[in-house]
């Protein structure tokens, strides 16, 4: 498939690549990796007119562990995340879901901040920063300002991100208590049927591809809060989602997966 | 599973060789669906349709009832 016709600029700068945002209002798009928005282009599910090349940005490629949190650069690449010791130390956690996105070629070129503003419900990396309570930054023409995790994702493929606004950086508390990543899938580089992210020793659990935007398991951790065991917080992992229905699995069966994922997440986190 | 050989040299070329192509691969799969089955037997499950995938073998257990290939 060939993508619609568009126009292309370089950003030189954040402040170059807001300015064209606001300029080109929904008829633009910011292009980091490319291993999610192309193929939708391609696709001809995204049409952008104008691409805002914001993969020069080379300011927005860092992890600095800066006291009780990890700040890291938006246009960092998963194979930075996967491969970084800070991470290691710091949130463990992360590192290993950055691990598991897709194949070597998607984490060589794909960016935690393009992954978190593409907010796909499938994704790894947006639910293991949901579980983690994690907060994005993000840069407009009248300043910075913060957003939590738990407010940033608002419907499928959608964020809180306002038109003119980029996402600069992501910050995540330096965690290591016990944590948890669970996919499952039929083929290593796909996306997760479900998924569920268990951070903080289970205090945060997030699930992958149980609704239209990456959610937290509120029954799951309001039955732990409350006092319940582990495996009678995962029996209700499910509670309070609208999964969607495709060849890999209907509702039921994602139903079913939520809960017996989170069974052994909360396990292997210690819960 | 027994596995035997059996020596019968072909006749229409010099070196007695035959090719085997994908006869082995015939019998996989019946070989793995029986043994889904046969696994599958308690919940009352008789037949799975391939692909097997996750979701049809847990169909077929939630069904119970062996239809065939599950809900797929």
């Amino acid at each position: 498939m060939i993508t619609a016709t568009f126009d292309y600029t370089l950003a030189e700068s954040v402040e170059h690549a807001t300015g064209l945002l606001a300029e080109h209002g929904d008829e633009a798009k910011l292009l980091a990796g490319g291993h999610s928005l192309i193929p939708m282009m391609k696709y001809r599910l995204a049409t952008p007119a104008q691409l805002i090349d914001v993969g020069r940005l080379d300011d927005l490629r860092y992890i600095r562990v800066d006291g009780d949190h990890v700040a890291i650069g938006a246009l960092t690449r998963h194979t930075e995340v996967e491969h970084s010791t800070e991470l290691e130390a710091a949130c463990p956690m992360l590192k290993h879901v950055a691990s598991l996105v897709g194949d070597p070629a998607v984490r060589h070129r794909g960016t935690l901040g393009g992954t978190l503003a593409h907010a796909d419900p499938a994704s790894d990396l947006p639910a293991a920063v949901l579980a983690l309570g994690g907060t994005l930054v993000a840069q407009g023409p009248n300043g910075t300002r913060e957003i939590a995790a738990t407010e940033f994702f608002t419907s499928f493929l959608e964020s809180a991100l306002a038109p003119d606004e980029m996402l600069t950086e992501v910050r995540v508390p330096a965690n290591t208590a016990g944590w948890s990543y669970q996919k499952f899938n039929r083929r290593a580089q796909d996306w997760a049927i479900v998924g569920v992210a268990v951070a903080d020793g289970g205090k945060g659990i997030s699930l992958v591809n149980m609704g239209s935007t990456p959610i937290r398991a509120g029954a799951a951790e309001a039955a732990l809060a409350g006092g319940s065991s582990a495996v009678d917080a995962a029996a209700v992992a499910h509670e309070g989602t609208s999964p969607p229905e495709d060849l890999n699995a209907d509702a039921d069966y994602r139903n079913h997966l939520a809960r017996v994922l989170t069974a052994r997440g909360l396990a292997e986190a210690g819960a | 599973m027994k596995l035997d050989f059996t020596v019968t040299p072909s006749t229409s070329n010099q070196l007695g060789v035959k090719g085997v192509g994908e006869a082995g691969t015939i019998g996989s799969a019946a070989a793995v669906i029986n043994a889904i089955c046969d696994a599958l037997s308690p919940h009352g499950v008789t037949d799975i349709e391939m692909p097997a995938t996750p979701k049809r073998i847990w169909n077929a257990i939630q069904s119970g009832s062996g239809q065939k290939g599950g809900t797929a």
